[in-house]
């Protein structure tokens, strides 16, 4: 399974733990899985059908595309950090917040 | 002058590594290259901007009837023709904005939100009827009190820019400051405990002022929209298509109907990669029904583009007496300007990257001010973070009795060592870049007299991959013309073509690199994130591998064999059966005709491998304590290049990077006046460095390969100016005692500090 490292200010959905084990074969089946243990994750880390435009994935060290279908092997480690710069998010509700909120 | 320093033997590469004359040399020093302004088109009308004097007021009304009745004038435009796109974010390259703020800072629709807003555009046969134009436009205001810095913005009970935007918790229930448009935070380990078991604990503030990129050429456009709704513009930026993009998302128009030409471009460094003046101007010009061209005063180029953010920063730092650092503990607070997007999360993330850092805890705070948007400038973000966290550093070292190189070197990071957010250093030469200046004979040299000082500092970039499309199409005498879609900033056609001159085995001048328009190449992101040779490169890379493997097979025809039998070597192909059978690239060129036709080949790629890199600098200064001048006397930069494509434009990068830095060190900065309105929006007053004001600046070129790269390149163009104003402002200390905790470090803040100190 993949290691899902779990952002600081996203803790607090997953009770402190920062670092969760997440079986899937590409980012979207992660963050599935993720979610349905610990919900809210889906909704701070896609916008739409791909990854919100202010976060990066990284995926092994690597920046990857924003795209769902990025793939994730057995023993990949995956981070969610923040985009170089940005703006703000889709929508009103979410205009004042950090997704990694 | 430059040295190169190999950490790993070189390879056999025979054009890798020259240092070829460039493509577009003899254009641009005849004058002949064309930039954004030598657009000329029959029937083209002149456009000027009217711009808000306030840096917040609401638009009670506009009323452009006396200026339209002009003579001469054939369109005025104002946020009300623009449509109102939907709130979706857009990708730049560097970053994402939300297109209703991307649209709304191309124009004001109901708030002027920094002086130099956009509020009305107009279009004329002559440039002084424009002008007369926009004082026939009749704006009623209503003043709004402004928030013009970060600390200010963030007080209880301050103005919000934005009033419509609802508040949500930033966490648990705790209520962001107002304006705050986001926060970010990284967290390891426990900051608290180590403190409390650290043998030296130092917390200090910084400021710094917003600073313009101060690239040479102003943003220029010429759109032209046609009865057929097809939409044509020429245009200087960093990624015409990203132009294209953001254009069609504001507008609200197919992609395919708009075609973005390149033009040459003077200088980006961030600052072209998007801008507000594409959707006006073609407006403008379907209103007119002719093309249309608009050139940004340079007042207009710092008041109406995108800067780099004024900061606020606090950090705290422990360590033992052993030199290791033990926590920090870092609040960082950037201007956004008038919309949302400052780059405090790279700062966040990279200011402390060059270490081994177990106990962390830093924030930042994305915070909306009345001053332009702030766009990305050379490594955006990082050199404000590097220049605090860098001079805390160097102020530890002292503390506990160290040499600043040696405190750096014991908590330097490696390969797998952890960053703040969590994700690991790959193969990385910040040791080797610190082991660099630490034996260069510069480090060892004595300084030549009183009021002298010398500081060091290291920074961290990360560099980017992106999408980069390139063909190659073999021409009959043995030339390649190659087509690319990275604008060319700072000598990458060069940089691309020689990737496909070393797969092919021909001289770099035997390939033609032509940057083309947006229907002439695939997608190629924006020139940026210090990404263009390696990416933009590595597609002329694959795209020669296809050529290779193509004039294989028309050599076997040749040799009447097959292609397994064909082997290629310093661009001849040769028959492994039959040594006399044999020909040159040029030889094979000159018969494609006869077996099959042209070879042409192609490559999109979103490369993987994108190596990080580090720079380090030595600097050198003398302060007159009468004036408070600060005189760089030497400066020496290291930088892990991984390997250098073109030795002379990575030394071109890492010099041009150092003087930006100390502009950015000493004298550049936005001077507002209370109301918010810039009082040096010129380079009379927006002091930037001259050839005059800089010594020669000796380049470094440390060369850890990057192993993700086809031949070991890193980017190169943002991390030189990193480490600056901290090397700066670490000499400076040596060289007055006083330990500068502001930007920049101007004569008159001199001399403030060292009343200071003597009293």
């Amino acid at each position: 399974m993949a290691t899902v490292y779990i952002p600081t200010l996203l803790r607090h959905l997953t009770d402190g733990i920062d670092q969760i084990q997440i079986s899937g074969q590409n980012i979207g089946q992660v963050i599935d899985g993720l979610d349905s243990r610990y919900p809210g994750f889906k909704k701070r880390l896609i916008d739409g059908d791909e990854i919100h435009a202010e976060i990066a994935v990284i995926i092994d060290q690597e920046v990857v595309d924003r795209d769902l279908l990025e793939v994730v092997h057995q023993d990949s480690d995956v981070h969610f950090v923040p985009s170089v710069s940005g703006g703000s998010a889709k929508n009103q509700e979410s205009f004042r917040v950090n997704p990694l909120t | 002058m430059a040295t190169t320093t190999t950490v790993e033997q070189k390879t056999t590469e025979k054009v890798i590594g020259t240092r070829p004359i460039r493509h577009d040399g003899v254009d641009k020093v005849t004058g002949r290259a064309i930039y954004g302004a030598d657009i000329n088109l029959p029937k083209m009308l002149h456009v000027k901007i009217l711009r808000s004097p306030h840096a917040h007021a609401r638009i009670v009304s506009i009323d452009t009837k006396q200026a339209l009745d002009i003579p001469g004038v054939k369109a005025v435009i104002t946020g009300e023709d623009l449509p109102e796109p939907p709130s979706q974010m857009q990708n730049l390259g560097e970053g994402a904005a939300n297109l209703r703020f991307l649209s709304d800072n191309a124009m004001a629709r109901t708030k002027a939100l920094y002086k130099g807003h956009a509020v009305a555009a107009v279009a004329a046969t002559e440039l002084y009827i424009a002008e007369e134009a926009l004082s026939a436009i009749k704006v009623t205001w209503e003043i709004l009190p402004a928030v013009l810095d970060t600390e200010s913005a963030m007080a209880e009970g301050a103005p919000l820019v934005h009033d419509d935007l609802p508040q949500r918790p930033m966490e648990g229930d705790q209520a962001p400051p107002p304006n705050v448009a986001r926060y970010f935070r990284f967290n390891i380990g426990d900051t608290q405990q180590a403190f409390e078991e650290s043998d030296t604990v130092v917390e200090r503030e910084f400021r710094t002022q917003m600073v313009h990129q101060g690239y040479i050429e102003p943003q220029t456009a010429t759109a032209l929209w046609k009865e057929d709704e097809s939409l044509t513009i020429w245009c200087s930026s960093q990624g015409h298509f990203n132009v294209r993009d953001q254009t069609s998302n504001i507008l609200q128009i197919p992609v395919s109907s708009i075609k973005v030409i390149p033009l040459e471009i003077g200088g980006g460094f961030g600052g072209k990669i998007g801008s507000t003046i594409y959707p006006v101007i073609s407006l403008l010009s379907k209103k007119a029904g002719v093309p249309v061209k608009y050139s940004m005063t340079r007042a207009e180029v710092f008041e109406g583009t995108g800067p780099g953010s004024g900061t606020h920063m606090r950090v705290k730092i422990g360590a033992m007496k052993t030199g290791k650092i033990t926590a920090v503990d870092v609040s960082l607070s950037y201007e956004a300007g008038a919309y949302p997007g400052s780059s405090v999360a790279s700062g966040c993330q990279n200011m402390f990257s060059p270490y081994v850092i177990e106990n962390a805890f830093i924030e930042g705070f994305d915070v909306i001010v009345n001053k332009p948007k702030t766009a990305a400038y050379r490594a955006p973000g990082t050199p404000q973070a590097a220049y605090a966290g860098e001079s805390i550093i160097d102020e530890v070292a002292e503390s506990i009795g160290m040499d600043p190189i040696d405190f750096r070197l014991l908590n330097v990071a490696e390969e797998d060592d952890s960053r703040v957010d969590g994700t690991k250093h790959r193969v990385i030469g910040a040791k080797e870049t610190l082991e660099a200046i630490k034996n260069h004979p510069h480090y060892k040299s004595p300084l030549n007299g009183p009021n002298q000082g010398r500081g060091v500092a290291i920074g961290y970039w990360g560099n980017a991959g992106m999408t980069s499309s390139c063909s190659l199409i073999v021409n009959g005498d043995g030339t390649v013309n190659l087509v690319e879609g990275s604008v060319d900033i700072g000598g990458t056609r060069t940089a691309i073509a020689m990737h496909a001159a070393e797969v092919l085995g021909i001289p770099a001048e035997d390939i033609h690199p032509v940057v083309a328009d947006t229907e002439s190449v695939g997608m190629t992101s924006i020139t940026a994130g210090s990404r263009t040779a390696f990416a933009s490169g590595w597609a002329a890379y694959e795209a020669a591998q296809g050529v290779l493997k193509e004039l294989i097979e028309r050599a076997a025809t040749v040799f009447e064999t097959t292609p397994d039998q064909v082997v290629h070597e310093d661009g001849t192909f040769r028959s492994v059966s039959d040594n006399d059978k044999k020909l040159t690239f040029k030889e094979l060129a000159g018969r494609l005709q006869r077996v099959g036709g042209p070879v042409i080949g192609q490559a999109t790629i979103t490369p993987r491998g994108v190596g990080t890199a580090f720079g380090a600098d030595i600097v050198d200064v003398e302060v007159d304590p009468e004036t408070g001048k600060v005189q760089v006397l030497r400066v020496t930069a290291a930088q892990d290049v991984g390997r250098a494509i073109h030795p002379s434009y990575v030394e071109g990068q890492i010099q041009g990077g150092v003087a930006q830095g100390i502009g950015w060190a000493l004298n550049e900065e936005y001077v507002f006046n209370d109301e918010g309105v810039m009082q040096n929006p010129g380079f009379l007053d927006y002091r930037m460095p001259t050839s005059l004001d800089l010594p020669m600046i000796e380049a470094v070129l440390v060369e850890k390969r990057n192993p993700g790269h086809p031949y070991g390149a890193r980017g190169v163009g943002e991390v030189p100016i990193v480490p600056v104003m901290a090397s700066v402002a670490n000499a400076v200390y040596r060289a007055t005692g006083v330990r500068y905790q502001a930007l920049p470090m101007s004569p008159g803040n001199i001399i403030a500090g060292l009343t200071q100190k003597d009293h």
